[in-house]
């Protein structure tokens, strides 16, 4: 009941309404603009809003995240650079419809299986989230402790190109959470006796360094490239043809949803697994996948938005983010004092209303602004990175200064622009960082209650694990991970398709 | 089979990585000496850098794999340069200083002043554009900066 309360409350509240069309507009032009990300926009977007209340804070969240990962199929298909990671996808067939003078078209079928998507994915949020958080709440200490091992191992292998690196930025994460007075006994850790660091540091201001400065140093590496823009005067879905790919459409949601709910795997992985499907499943496509399929813009686009559902399945339920956005989501909902997790569904239903009700509000508005505004998004992504960046540098020393109103916490934003711009030079990636920060005090808290449980034996600590039904579970599937990543069993699977095509 | 050839500098990155894990593990295990036990305050710090420690190594070992960056016969120093060259290329390294200074220079001068110089300094550096545009553009950002979230979203700018 207080469900839909919360769900009435998001359609009853004009100022919500208009604070949630607000941020669907500029996340559809912020994930439109290569080298702006969602990711980019939501860090900056907690450090703006934590002063504000707790509902026009998510509801802008929200609108930027659903707005932006559509945002970033305009520019993959009218530039072949995709706006966003989860964009990828729509890029194989998006760009090659547009060179062949079909850009409107493409544009208004991404935008009607973007909604499709959306909706499909913020229906199962709102129809499985209560059961899962029903199970969760058998989780003991030990489970928690399990679940943020398997996020964390996720977002580090699946995120990055080598493993290793994943895990390492992964450990890095938890190694700054640890930094600051320990939450169970108040005795400094790493703090060398720094009065900056008693408080830990603030995780805002590590994703504004490692997702805004570092980005926009990145950015500027290279100022010399120019998009190559296709012409489009128009924006016109072919209403047949998105009737006859509903189908594909549910199938690839569905897919979308499912993906996003894993912890740690988001949007980008969504969609090229759904791109991949709809390309062994569509027997004869009209034309052939990365030559200007429709099949190839259907599916992804349907399945990245609906991941954006499946991701906030496990952060509300378990508190373990689906992905970096939601990661930063949830530090959103932390700095407004709400605890994402097995007990949110009975301590804030209404909350859970609200995010569902601004879900489905958002679409809405995506439907409306997916069609408009195609005049003002050539202007937008004509604006020079000279100018463009810099700007995002002054919003991010803004943004970090704001959090504690300290000068401090802007050297550390830098600090940590700098050593995200050399990670992502050399190939380690930075999102694993941002999860470790947030998952931090739930592993360890969760990891000395439970060896606390069992009596600080680490044998009888292993024991319960093995012993446990639900911890047994995510034990083996811990290790079918490790496994399946693994050099020898890639090795493995390679030779075997090898052998296959062979025949 | 050699997949791709390194960065360059990658070595000495992972080398850094190497020696910032040790450094913290001595310091967790120190910590965990205070206490031994698993549930203490240093338990958790001594098995993340202890993991930290195992990656590096493996990612030391991934790197066999891949094809060295430089010949043996490339002095140190061009190693040096050409890894510089890499890291800083063209003017991230006057943007880098500019962003200390800018931040260096914000609680003397303010923000809006120091914001101000910082953009109209380093849209030159970036653009060499003509400078009555830089400036207009730099004036139109602060201003609209200052609107927007101190009227607006009601922030405390620096």
């Amino acid at each position: 009941m207080e469900i839909l309360s919360g769900i009435s409350a998001v359609f009853t509240n004009p100022l919500i309404i208009l604070y949630i069309a607000t941020f669907v507009f500029l996340g559809i032009y912020i994930g439109a603009i290569p080298g702006l990300s969602v990711t980019m926009a939501a860090s900056l977007l907690i450090s703006f809003t934590f002063s504000w209340d707790v509902l026009p804070a998510l509801a802008a969240m929200i609108g930027v995240q659903i707005g932006g990962v559509y945002g970033g199929s305009r520019s993959a298909i009218l530039l072949n650079i995709p706006g966003a990671p989860a964009a990828v996808a729509t890029s194989f067939d998006g760009y090659p419809l547009a060179q062949k003078g079909l850009s409107g078209e493409a544009l208004g079928i991404t935008v009607v299986q973007s909604v499709i998507g959306g909706f499909i994915g913020t229906l199962i949020l709102a129809i499985g989230a209560p059961f899962i958080s029903e199970f969760a709440l058998k989780f003991s200490p030990r489970e928690y402790f399990l679940l943020g091992v398997m996020g964390l191992l996720l977002i580090g292998s699946l995120g990055s190109k080598s493993t290793f690196r994943g895990i390492f930025a992964a450990l890095i994460g938890l190694f700054i959470g640890i930094i600051g007075l320990d939450s169970m006994t108040g005795q400094q850790r790493f703090t060398f006796n720094n009065v900056y660091l008693m408080g830990g540091i603030h995780y805002v201001v590590v994703m504004l360094g490692l997702f805004g400065m570092s980005e926009a140093i990145i950015q500027l590496r290279d100022l010399s490239i120019y998009p190559v823009k296709q012409k489009v005067d128009r924006i016109r879905p072919d209403w047949k043809r998105v009737a006859k790919y509903i189908p594909l459409a549910l199938r690839s949601s569905l897919l979308g949803t499912f993906v996003g709910a894993l912890p740690g795997t988001g949007g980008d992985l969504a969609a090229l697994m759904a791109y991949d499907q709809a390309k062994r499943t569509t027997k004869n496509p009209e034309v052939p996948f990365g030559e200007g399929a429709i099949e190839g813009l259907v599916a992804p686009e349907s399945a990245n938005n609906a991941a954006i559902g499946g991701a906030y399945i496990p952060m509300l339920t378990l508190g373990i983010p689906g992905d970096a956005v939601t990661a930063i989501i949830l530090g959103a909902m932390l700095i407004h004092g709400l605890r994402p997790g097995p007990l949110f569904m009975a301590e804030s239903p209404d909350i859970f209303g609200f995010i569902v009700g601004s879900g489905i509000i958002a679409n809405i508005f995506l439907l409306v602004f997916g069609f408009m505004g195609i005049k003002l998004f050539a202007r937008i992504v004509e604006i020079p990175k000279f100018i463009l960046m810099p700007t995002i540098i002054v919003l991010s020393v803004v943004g970090s200064y704001t959090i504690n109103n300290s000068v401090a916490d802007i050297y550390w934003m830098m600090g940590f622009g700098v050593l995200g711009y050399l990670l992502k030079i050399y190939n380690v990636p930075v999102a694993p960082i941002i999860l470790g920060v947030i998952l931090s005090p739930l592993v360890e808290l969760n990891f000395r209650r439970s060896i606390s449980l069992g009596e600080e034996n680490l044998l009888f600590f292993v024991r319960d694990i093995l012993t446990g039904p639900i911890s047994f579970v995510l034990v083996a599937i811990i290790v079918i991970m490790l496994i399946t990543q693994s050099k020898f069993y890639i090795n493995l699977k390679t030779k075997r398709q090898q052998r296959q095509q062979g025949r | 089979m050699k997949t791709r050839k390194l960065e360059k500098g990658e070595i000495s990155v992972l080398v850094g990585f190497a020696f910032i894990s040790t450094i913290l593990f001595f310091l967790s295990l120190r910590m965990y000496l205070a206490k031994p036990v698993l549930s203490s305050q240093g338990a958790f710090p001594l098995i993340v850098t202890s993991l930290m420690i195992i990656m590096v190594v493996l990612m030391f070992i991934e790197l066999k794999q891949y094809e060295k960056a430089f010949d043996n016969s490339i002095s140190v120093w061009r190693k040096i340069k050409s890894t510089g060259t890499l890291i800083f290329p063209g003017k991230i390294l006057h943007v880098l200083l500019m962003v200390l200074l800018y931040t260096m220079t914000m609680p003397l001068m303010g923000f809006a002043i120091s914001t101000f110089l910082f953009l109209l300094i380093t849209m030159f550096i970036l653009s060499r554009e003509k400078i009555k545009r830089i400036f207009l553009t730099s004036a139109g950002i602060v201003v609209a900066i200052v609107i927007i979230f101190q009227f607006v979203f009601k922030v405390n700018l620096p």
